[in-house]
């Protein structure tokens, strides 16, 4: 039996949810937002790892909605990773729940996956393929069609410029490389949701530039990005909102058109220190 | 203050060690270590006393001449132990100069590259110490035992001879690494000639194995091995052994000949040789380190080609290019694959002929080839036991992906499972094209290699998911058998050895009884235990299966 993929069609041709997006305000404090079917829904999340006495994250709440670009910040070994990890059905969860577009990952999985498009802060996972042979598998795994996969391939090729590297192995590439590889298995399908973990270390300037405009312009799409980084500075460039985490616990979690009007001429830095207690905890 | 010398020859020891991790012993595999090598010294041991009785026997123009024939003996032995040391030596020197990637980070430390060299050519030297001390031991002892000149002199001398027997081969190593690592370079960056070289490689050990097989066979009549050694053989040994150095030259200290003369020139020999490695590699390991060693894969310009494979099909060829570009996945798995009908098809042949000669004409064709199969079918199959394990972090990635747990296992199993299921069809083929088993038997050694091998898949597969055992190096690459492996190889000997024994038992007891043999017994142990064996296997893989799966976690 054919399954259905929920993916099928762009997020941008489904009836735009542009008109529903007030991006002035606070999710929290708008009712129209609440309106939309959210991209991520975490309520209570708990996760505690087998050996480890302390939780990895602990009574985290966050709904992150259609057309917002949601930075996930916080010191190292805060939980963002393991938030991300949990979000992506990659590892299970204590208490709480978790909905990606309207799928419950732990009750409907499959669903909820053919919904997101993921991206590891570790690259060095499919390297026995070739940039081409990954890129069709992750293709063939959402049900791309040749036609759809081979127009959206080059579309992105214009944004990571691989080229003829395409058709070499993994293995031979650099970093960089790996990582425009991974980001673009994870868009070949189009996800309504993109999760991206630590997605601007080790990429060059020029494709640090192409990619911020490609997010920016792929949320007006109607989709939301959410990515994690210790990076206050391009968080603040080119998100919409910030979520901060401290300890596994969200100690903030605001618009930057609210932060800079509220905290008028105050640093972003500062304030995180702040609500991060100024901490550098260890993976 | 510890010299840099010993500083890195410590690192190298330390980094030798088996990781000590608590509660992650493999106790299993160290049995399965231990009791094979016991096995083969005793099998090695048998066979040499034997051959050593016979050939001192040999009489040239019909004059006995025991001493010279104790020499050739003993310079054969060292001459194949020194070769074995040159490759063992090679391979070993090889990864640790130029493939393990500490050399990238001591280069920039305030080391010597004459420190350094020197550190890991200790390292393998202490390595070889023990394949040398294995292999002279059992060869000295059993020589002089049987020769009965054991004394003092010559334990003291098997003791010096184990001690200095490595150090020759390594320093010829040191010079041939660089060009042995180049070549592997090439060949591992092109996988299908990689494949092929090795199966190649494997086939003629097979056929260097069957050969072995009729030796020791003829071995059992000592007639019909000393007719092997005629005039032109021994005229060849004769000539060879004259020029054998150094291995002529360690048999002589062994039995006390010509021993001014023997130190002498072996002393001469290690000085030129660890004078001349020392030179050599002095001039070019920094060098080599300097300009880059990783493998490289030259880019070949091809028209990307993007079309739509049915999801499952991915999931197989994803498990297919994993294993085809790791050259040790593909020797583990493709080669003794395409192999193991070849070591089935040999070893039936010998057994039958040997077997028949043993206990003339009672018929266990069947219960031979059908034990042969299954045997060789688990061993050839262990491979699966670490579908998790080597896909690392992959496992992580594609638990993010719209695959249910279902899929993403059975693809993996599926994958081993075609090859495994075309190696018992190509071994039964062969078995039957050849005459070896009547078509009746023929299909029932199938289906009870097929059963078994599904059995060893779904256990392999869930014990693998239960207990990974991810590596922790780059690539992810698998390079030594974990708990799994050797749990899985010893329960297969195991259950190969139980349906075996009973298949075997049934025509003995009706031959020592002076019945017939009935075979349809011999049918039911080959099917129902590997049915049995299924049935406890599946209920196995599927207990707690989402549970488990969704637990896995491959950095926990």
């Amino acid at each position: 039996m054919k399954k259905k993929n929920p993916t099928q069609k762009r997020p941008a041709e489904t009836p735009s949810s542009n008109e529903f997006e007030p991006r002035s305000s606070r999710p929290d404090d708008s009712g129209s937002r609440e309106l939309l079917l959210p991209a991520i829904k975490i309520e209570n999340l708990v996760k505690q790892y087998p050996k480890s006495p302390v939780r990895a994250v602990s009574g985290l709440s966050l709904s992150c909605y259609p057309g917002e670009i949601v930075g996930l910040l916080g010191h190292n070994g805060a939980g963002k990773s393991t938030t991300l990890k949990c979000i992506t059905g990659m590892l299970p969860f204590n208490e709480g729940s978790i909905e990606i577009n309207g799928f419950d990952i732990k009750t409907n999985p499959v669903k909820a996956k053919y919904t997101f498009g993921f991206v590891s802060d570790k690259h060095d996972v499919f390297v026995k393929m070739t940039g081409v042979q990954y890129v069709n598998f992750m293709a063939d795994a959402y049900g791309v069609t040749t036609k759809d996969r081979r127009q959206r391939i080059s579309a992105l090729d214009e944004v990571f410029q691989l080229g003829e590297r395409m058709s070499d192995p993994i293995s031979t590439y650099s970093h960089g490389m790996r990582q425009k590889v991974c980001m673009m298995g994870s868009l070949v399908h189009l996800p309504k949701l993109w999760i991206l973990d630590e997605p601007m270390i080790g990429l060059d300037p020029s494709t640090r530039a192409r990619v911020n405009r490609f997010m920016q312009d792929y949320a007006k799409g109607g989709n939301c990005i959410l990515f994690s980084s210790h990076n206050i500075s391009s968080v603040a460039k080119l998100c919409t909102r910030a979520v901060i985490i401290s300890h596994g616990v969200k100690t903030d979690d605001f618009l930057f058109d609210d932060f800079l009007k509220t905290h008028e001429g105050q640093d972003l830095e500062e304030y995180f220190l702040s609500r991060t207690d100024g901490e550098c905890g260890e993976e | 203050m510890m010299t840099h010398y010993a500083l890195l020859l410590k690192k190298q020891l330390i980094d030798s060690l088996p990781s000590r991790s608590k509660g992650k012993r493999n106790l299993s595999g160290a049995i399965l270590f231990l009791a094979l090598a016991a096995v083969i010294i005793a099998v090695f041991v048998f066979i040499f006393a034997r051959f050593t009785r016979t050939y001192t026997a040999i009489r040239i123009h019909r004059i006995p001449d025991i001493p010279a024939r104790q020499f050739e003996i003993m310079t054969f032995a060292y001459f194949a132990l020194l070769i074995v040391c040159l490759l063992s030596g090679v391979s070993k020197l090889s990864y640790t100069l130029f493939e393990n990637s500490d050399v990238g980070v001591l280069i920039t430390m305030p080391f010597s590259s004459a420190d350094l060299f020197l550190a890991k050519l200790t390292e393998v030297y202490i390595k070889q110490l023990a394949l040398s001390f294995a292999f002279v031991l059992p060869v000295n002892l059993t020589f002089f035992i049987v020769t009965s000149t054991v004394s003092v002199y010559n334990v003291l001398m098997t003791i010096v001879v184990a001690l200095i027997l490595p150090i020759i081969p390594l320093m010829i190593a040191s010079i041939l690494v660089l060009p042995y690592f180049f070549l592997k370079r090439a060949i591992t960056s092109r996988y299908l000639l990689s494949f092929l070289t090795t199966t190649l490689v494997t086939a003629a050990f097979c056929f260097g194995y069957a050969y072995l097989f009729k030796f020791a066979q003829n071995l059992l009549n000592a007639g019909r091995l000393a007719s092997l050694f005629d005039e032109n053989v021994m005229s060849f040994i004769l000539h060879f052994t004259k020029n054998c150095y150094p291995a002529n030259l360690i048999a002589n200290i062994m039995l006390g000949r010509e021993l001014l003369k023997s130190f002498g020139i072996l002393a001469a020999m290690l000085a030129v040789a660890i004078l001349v490695s020392f030179l050599v590699i002095r001039a070019i390991f920094i060098r080599v380190t300097q300009s880059g060693f990783n493998a490289s894969v030259p880019h070949v310009l091809r028209r990307p080609r993007y079309f739509k494979s049915p999801r499952m099909l991915s999931l197989l060829n994803k498990e297919l290019v994993s294993v085809l570009r790791t050259p040790s996945y593909s020797f583990m798995f493709l080669t003794t694959a395409i192999i193991m009908p070849v070591m089935a098809y040999h070893s039936a042949k010998l057994a039958s002929s040997l077997l028949a000669s043993l206990l003339g004409d009672v018929n266990i064709q069947f219960e031979l080839c059908t034990f042969l199969v299954i045997l060789y079918g688990t061993l050839s199959n262990t491979f699966c036991s670490t579908g998790i394990s080597r896909d690392g972090y992959m496992n992580m990635m594609q638990k993010t992906l719209p695959y249910s747990p279902a899929e993403l296992l059975s693809a993996k199993m599926l994958f081993s499972g075609i090859v495994s299921e075309l190696s018992i069809v190509a071994a039964c083929l062969t078995l039957f094209l050849t005459g070896l088993e009547k078509p009746v038997d023929v299909v029932v050694t199938f289906f009870s290699a097929t059963l078994l091998m599904i059995a060893q898949l779904a256990f392999a597969t869930r014990l693998d998911l239960n207990h990974p055992n991810f590596s922790k190096v780059d690539d992810g690459e698998i390079k030594e058998a974990n708990r799994t492996v050797s749990t899985i190889i010893v329960l297969g000997l195991a259950v190969c050895m139980l349906i075996g024994g009973l298949m075997f038992l049934n025509p003995l007891v009706a031959f020592s009884r002076g019945d017939e043999a009935k075979t349809w017994q011999a049918y039911l142990y080959a099917l129902l235990i590997p049915l049995a064996l299924l049935t406890l296997a599946g209920v196995y893989f599927f207990r707690r299966l989402k549970v488990v799966f969704a637990n896995l976690d491959a950095e926990g």
